[in-house]
């Protein structure tokens, strides 16, 4: 890149490049409003259709006010819950996780689980009957951290049911503010967002 | 949609002192000069930022009417696809051109005007290849450059190559000494190869 006669090339490209330029170009003006509207009302159709995580490291502050707008309230079933401190492998907190039939999928009708926070950063799924027909999909084990008015704030996949029954909280996760478990049907589509398709959750209580 | 029931508990959703050897503050890190697309604010300031420059290359491609639906589609498939958008490997306006640049040639196909001139044969003329795409977003990333030039420099570098006057018709049009129209020309295109290798790389 450094050789003379590359840079001159490159020179060169640009200067072809300017031959094309009409001096109307220059008027770059922005788009009519109608397009932004259009593009408003899609990612509030996305938004409420599932929470959405940035991927590249599995975590980001969901869509702010455009999640808020979806009303994504949690299910709490249990009362209130101090986690405390305890050595490696005592359970510290556990989760009831329950089907919410009037907004979960009907996949996990029968489905029930009890999830358990085992030491620090480890999230056993101790006793779980799920569904086995999926087809292309899988089910993910999910914390949500919610506000104070049940809405997701954010949210975190501990990865794939079914690859073993111990899952890590990564790093920088506290289950007592990521306190919410859920497990939801994800299709092999390549999109690793949540798909909002939930099939249990309940929140973390101490043991 | 996912709404769920609830009965909002925030002595409980709130306790902050569960020791994971990780302080707590941590679990509320950001947004800020994070991913660009954070959140809908970030979409909004790239749409401010780029838009015109998506638009201005899809008004140059397609019918007004169509460049209006391709920069909505850009956009959105940005947003929806942010997740795979990896700021250390190239800039926001980079990877929206490129977005750009392959809708407008997905919609050229559909509209039966695109071609694959490697294996064409018989070509219309309203027919056009991915390299005369390229070209148009070429064109319109220079002319992008070109506006953020400092007025004296933008000047020498258009009358130059765009009115396509000798360095010594410039020198006497705008009354600058020849040697000033050279360096302002040559410090101009040093520029424009910059900005498109941000575009490209």
């Amino acid at each position: 890149m450094t050789d003379e006669s590359t840079v001159e090339s490159e020179l060169a490209r640009v200067v072809a490049t300017l031959r094309d330029v009409e001096p109307a170009d220059l008027d770059l003006t922005a788009p009519p409003a109608s397009v932004w509207d259009g593009i408003v009302e899609a990612v509030r159709g996305d938004a409420a259709a599932a929470p959405v995580v940035d991927l590249s490291s599995r975590r980001r502050r969901a869509a702010g006010a455009l999640l808020a707008a979806a009303a994504v309230v949690v299910l709490v079933v249990a009362g209130a819950a101090v986690l405390l401190s305890s050595g490696d492998g005592d359970v510290i907190a556990r989760a009831e996780l329950a089907h919410d039939a009037a907004t979960f999928d009907e996949l996990g009708r029968e489905a029930t689980a009890r999830v358990e926070l085992v030491g620090g950063a480890t999230i056993r799924l101790a006793d779980a009957a799920l569904p086995t027909e999926l087809g292309e999909a899988d089910l993910e084990l999910w914390l949500i951290e919610a506000d104070e008015d049940g809405q997701v704030v954010d949210l975190v996949s501990l990865g794939i049911v079914g690859e073993g029954t111990e899952f890590t909280v990564p790093a920088g996760y506290d289950p007592s503010v990521y306190s919410v478990v859920d497990i939801s049907v994800e299709p092999r589509d390549g999109e690793a967002a949540h798909s909002g398709r939930s099939i249990l959750r309940g929140p973390l209580v101490e043991a | 949609m996912t709404t769920l029931l609830l009965e909002p508990r925030p002595d409980r959703l709130r306790p902050r002192r569960y020791p994971v050897g990780v302080p707590a503050a941590s679990t509320t890190i950001a947004t800020a000069g994070a991913h660009p697309f954070a959140d809908a604010d970030g979409l909004r300031r790239a749409y401010d930022e780029h838009g015109p420059l998506v638009y201005g290359i899809c008004r140059k491609a397609l019918d007004e009417h169509t460049a209006n639906d391709v920069t909505q589609e850009v956009f959105i498939s940005a947003w929806r696809a942010r997740n795979r958008f990896d700021p250390s490997k190239g800039t926001v306006a980079a990877w929206l051109v490129g977005i750009t640049k392959r809708r407008i040639i997905d919609q050229l196909r559909a509209e039966g005007r695109h071609v694959d001139r490697r294996a064409a044969t018989d070509e219309r003329p309203d027919q056009v290849a991915d390299a005369d795409v390229q070209r148009t977003v070429d064109r319109m990333v220079v002319a992008e450059a070109l506006r953020a030039l400092p007025e004296r420099t933008r000047d020498a570098v258009l009358l130059a190559f765009v009115h396509e006057l000798t360095h010594h018709e410039i020198a006497e049009r705008t009354g600058t000494p020849l040697g000033t129209v050279k360096s302002d020309i040559r410090r101009g295109l040093q520029r424009i190869k910059e900005h498109l290798e941000t575009i490209h790389d």
